[in-house]
């Protein structure tokens, strides 16, 4: 299956990039998603994120659907 | 799938003017059960980073998830604390040191819960809301920051 992955902040400028899609394995969940991030961008093992779905923070089990809305979220540093 | 529901946007394009803090004060006046505001300002700090000052900061913002944050932390912050009114707006874009950034609006009768609510709610932003920050140096290289 196909996901739409977007890239904010720092993780954005680092990769240069603010979003692609990926073609991932169906059923595939966030701590996999992760693991194909680190592989397709070795420099990203230094950064922390976060990975949001469908505007919430996600669990790393969850089970990621095509129609999902999934962003990938550096520190936050509002205020 | 994305719930589709609309948040109220609390984004400001630039910097929060005083005007605008003044004229919000003035739009509580006929609000009389009101006893007590609370009000907080976030202001961009100049910050010395390796001999290099912090001229400004440039913010960004995942905003869908943003407004749904603040729209959540506003709704337990009502739940939390008996308030009359609540106000929240950030910045996006460029805010020069000196600044602000962040304009957190409390009321209530008496002012416990004005202070607590207000506290609370900037707590709840720098921890939750997906918001970036760019810390533009004299030299115009940056920093990404991350809240403490």
């Amino acid at each position: 299956m196909k996901l739409k992955i977007d890239y904010y902040g720092s993780l954005a400028e680092t990769i240069a990039k603010k979003t692609e899609t990926l073609e991932v394995d169906e059923g595939v969940t966030t701590s996999e998603l992760n693991e194909i991030i680190y592989k397709m961008y070795p420099v990203l093992r230094g950064f922390v994120f976060k990975i949001a779905v469908n505007l919430s923070i996600a669990d790393e089990n969850k089970k990621l659907n095509q129609q999902d809305e999934i962003v990938l979220l550096p520190p936050f540093a509002g205020g | 799938m994305k719930e589709q529901k609309e948040y109220k946007n609390v984004f400001i394009q630039g910097a929060i003017s005083p005007e605008k803090i003044a004229s919000s004060i003035a739009h509580h006046q006929n609000k009389t059960n009101i006893g007590a505001h609370n009000i907080f300002l976030g202001q961009v700090r100049a910050d010395k980073i390796d001999k290099q000052s912090v001229t400004a900061i440039e913010y960004s913002a995942y905003e869908d998830m943003a407004n749904k944050v603040m729209h959540e932390i506003r709704e337990s912050a009502f739940e939390k604390f008996d308030l009359t009114c609540m106000h929240i707006y950030h910045s996006l874009g460029r805010v020069n040191t000196g600044e602000i950034c962040l304009f957190v609006f409390t009321s209530s009768k008496h002012r416990a819960l004005a202070f607590d609510s207000c506290r609370y709610i900037v707590e709840e932003i720098k921890a939750n809301a997906p918001i970036f920050g760019k810390e533009i140096f004299e030299d115009q290289t940056h920093q990404w920051k991350v809240n403490q």
